[in-house]
Order: C-alpha cells, then sequence, then structure tokens
C-alpha cells in the first residue's frame, strides 16, 4: 500500500530519473558504448536504480550522482560483456542509429580528449566527470568512493598537468 | 564561459573558474577540458522515449530479476545488518546466519576483520540444504586475502592475473574497464568468491534467481 508520503517521495525520484537520462544516455555514449548498447545500459541503470532507491538513504542534492555510480557499475559490466539486450530499451533503440556517427569534432577537442587520455585512471575518471558531466568535486567523491580530499587534490594536479602540455602545445597561453 | 568568470560543463552546470583578465574571448584549461567531451545531442523522439523508459523501469516487476543483476548489485546493497548465530531455511529463501570471517592484510600492512552473512534468496533454492551445509562446513580461511587481493584488480590497483581470479570469472581488466571505487570492488569480489563460485563448487549449474550478501566490511583496501 502506498501512502501519499511514499507517492510524493517516488513522484520526485520519477522526476529526478526523467531528467538525468538524456545525460545517462550521452555518457555511456561518451565512454564508448554504441547507441544501441547506450539504450541498454541505460535501461539497466534504471531498474537498478528503482530496485534499490527504497533500500538506501540517497539525498536528494546526490541522488544524480548515485545513478551516475550506477551507470558507472553498468557499463564495467557492460565492458566485460555482462550486458542484457532489454525490451525495455527497444523504444529508445529505434529512435537511435546503431553506430554512432560522431559529429566533426574541432581537432583542438581531439587533442585535449588525447591528453586526457594520458592521465592515470582515476584522474582521467576524475576530468571526465568533472567537466564532460559536470559533476562537482563532491558528487565525485561519491561516483567513485573516494575521499574528496582525494578527488580534489587529483583534480588539482590532473589540471595542471593538463595546462602544462597545452602551453607546449601552444593551444593555451 | 560565463561573464562571471565561472566555466559551463556540457549541460551547463558550473565546474571551476578562473580569473582571465579582459581575455574573454581567450580559451582557459577549464573551457578547453569542458569543450573537449564527445558531443551527443539526443533527439526529442528519443528524449520521449527514455522518459517512458523511465516509468516503465519504475514499474517493472523486480522479480523479472536474472542472474547477470548478481554482478549488477550496488554497494548499498550489502549492507551492515546483526549477525546471529543459526541457520535457517524459510519459504525456500535460505538465510545462512553463521557469519564467515573475513580477514585480509592490506597493501599498507592494515589487517582487516570483519564478517559476511549469506542471505540466499531464490538463488539457491534448488538445493538449499547442500547450500546451508556447504555454507556451515567449508572453510573459508584464506579467502579474505582472496577477496582482498581480486577487489585491487576491480579496482585497477594491481595487475590482474589468471591466479587472482575467481572460479566464476573468466576475464581479466583491459584497457577499457572503468575502475571500480574501493567498497564496489570489494563487494563485487566478495559476491564472486562467496555466491558465484559456490555455484560451481556445488555444481548448481544455471541457476538464476535473487541472492544478496549483508556485509559489515567496509571496503577499506588500503
Amino acid at each position: 500500500m502506498s501512502t501519499p508520503q511514499r507517492s510524493a517521495s517516488t513522484a520526485k525520484i520519477t522526476d529526478a530519473f526523467r531528467r538525468e537520462a538524456t545525460g545517462l544516455l550521452g555518457f555511456f555514449i561518451r565512454r564508448g558504448a554504441s547507441p544501441h548498447d547506450a539504450a541498454d545500459l541505460v535501461s539497466e541503470t534504471f531498474l537498478v536504480a528503482w530496485k534499490n532507491i527504497g533500500r538506501e538513504k540517497v539525498a536528494p542534492e546526490m541522488l544524480r550522482a548515485w545513478l551516475f555510480g550506477i551507470a558507472r557499475n553498468v557499463l564495467s559490466q557492460h565492458r566485460r560483456g555482462r550486458t542484457r539486450r532489454l525490451a525495455l530499451a527497444d523504444r529508445v533503440r529505434a529512435t537511435l542509429p546503431a553506430t554512432e556517427h560522431a559529429p566533426a569534432e574541432p581537432e583542438l577537442a581531439e587533442h585535449v580528449r588525447e591528453l586526457i587520455s594520458y592521465l592515470p585512471e582515476l584522474d582521467k575518471e576524475i576530468v571526465r566527470l568533472v567537466y564532460w558531466e559536470g559533476f562537482t568535486q563532491e558528487e565525485v567523491a561519491t561516483i567513485l568512493g573516494k575521499p574528496a580530499t582525494v578527488v580534489r587534490a587529483r583534480l588539482s594536479r590532473a589540471r595542471s598537468a593538463l595546462r602544462a602540455r597545452l602551453i607546449e602545445s601552444g593551444d593555451l597561453e | 564561459m560565463s561573464a562571471a568568470g565561472h566555466y559551463l560543463s556540457n549541460d551547463g552546470r558550473t565546474v571551476g573558474s578562473e580569473k582571465t583578465g579582459n581575455t574573454m574571448t581567450k580559451p582557459t584549461v577549464d573551457d578547453l577540458l569542458t569543450g573537449s567531451g564527445p558531443r551527443f545531442e539526443s533527439s526529442v523522439a528519443t528524449e520521449a522515449a527514455l522518459d517512458a523508459l523511465v516509468l516503465q523501469a519504475r514499474d517493472a516487476k523486480p522479480a523479472a530479476t536474472k542472474r547477470p543483476a548478481l554482478w549488477l548489485m550496488p554497494a548499498a546493497m550489502l549492507t551492515a545488518g546483526a549477525l546471529t548465530a543459526g541457520a535457517i531455511v524459510v519459504d525456500q529463501y535460505l538465510h545462512v546466519d553463521v557469519p564467515i570471517a573475513i580477514e585480509y592484510t592490506t597493501d599498507t600492512g592494515v589487517t582487516v576483520a570483519c564478517t559476511v552473512q549469506i542471505e540466499g534468496g531464490s538463488f539457491f533454492s534448488p538445493q538449499p540444504a547442500e547450500v546451508m551445509n556447504y555454507y556451515k562446513n567449508h572453510n573459508f580461511t584464506g579467502t579474505g586475502q582472496k577477496i582482498y587481493d581480486y577487489a585491487l584488480v576491480l579496482t585497477k590497483d594491481r595487475q590482474g592475473t589468471r591466479a587472482l581470479l575467481p572460479k566464476s570469472v573468466d576475464w581479466l581488466p583491459d584497457d577499457d574497464f572503468v575502475a571500480y571505487s574501493d567498497k564496489t570492488a570489494l563487494n563485487d569480489s566478495m559476491v564472486s568468491f562467496l555466491l558465484l563460485d559456490v555455484v560451481i563448487d556445488l555444481g548448481l549449474g544455471d541457476t538464476s534467481g535473487d541472492a544478496n550478501l549483508s556485509s559489515d566490511c567496509t571496503g577499506q583496501l588500503h
């Protein structure tokens, strides 16, 4: 039996999830998943999220970080060959091409991406989450399960290293 | 870049700031990093389909969970709980209430001791007696260190080798693998060694269903 309070909570969560759905799809595609796989990964993420949202106390302001934390796990499983093809994703899949036809990107953007790819794994992910997905450093700490102090220190170091490389290559003054 | 000198991510959220004086047209390192994300623009149709998907996922029956969901359990499903002695089977739902002792020494020399409790769910329902007997009598000495060693592989703190893998895993992280957080890695490793490997040890075949672990392990890896 659902109480009015629970219904209100579910409605808020539903709204929050709806706001993040497109961002999640982009998250998976930006990390190399094909659009069709990305549709499944979004579905899987929401299935896991709905299954667990009632079991965990997630602060409203951390809901987005919590959701993307699940998405990272789902992406890891996908890269281990553990993706399910879900009927749930059929409708989304039907609106997407099977493979990504990346729009022409400025050479500079590709160059910066290449520089990011040379960073240590953790630093790379911190930079992507902050600059590509727009998370705060505290949210990144939640997503990665690392202390915020570690995230701050590593982001600062990575940013300095990237700045130096970009100055070297003449892309930054 | 905003007029206030703050820098926005792909979705318009403020991510940082930098003083640039009057050189508003010159990109900063934050501008370049923010603009380097591969572009993705969804259509109206895709957004509508995603909207529907959120609702359908909400209404999906949890009972539809299949075995792969075991590997997708987020860290919080492995929650700490009161651990009591004994073991019971109620309505095909297996509760092994004898905690499994986990002990490992981290790469910084810290000895960590904690416990895990199995809640088999429908996952073990075909052979609950055998499973119960296994958990009550199996010698888990050394398993804690194996769990820890494999967790380090999942966090990419350690190079993976086949010798470190659980029986249920035939895969080593490659360059594309997104490293787990410490707690998720430890939880995933516990699921592999303490749930999925048991399926192999007992020859349970293609088991499906639901299963949980409860643990007071904090996820400390260093």
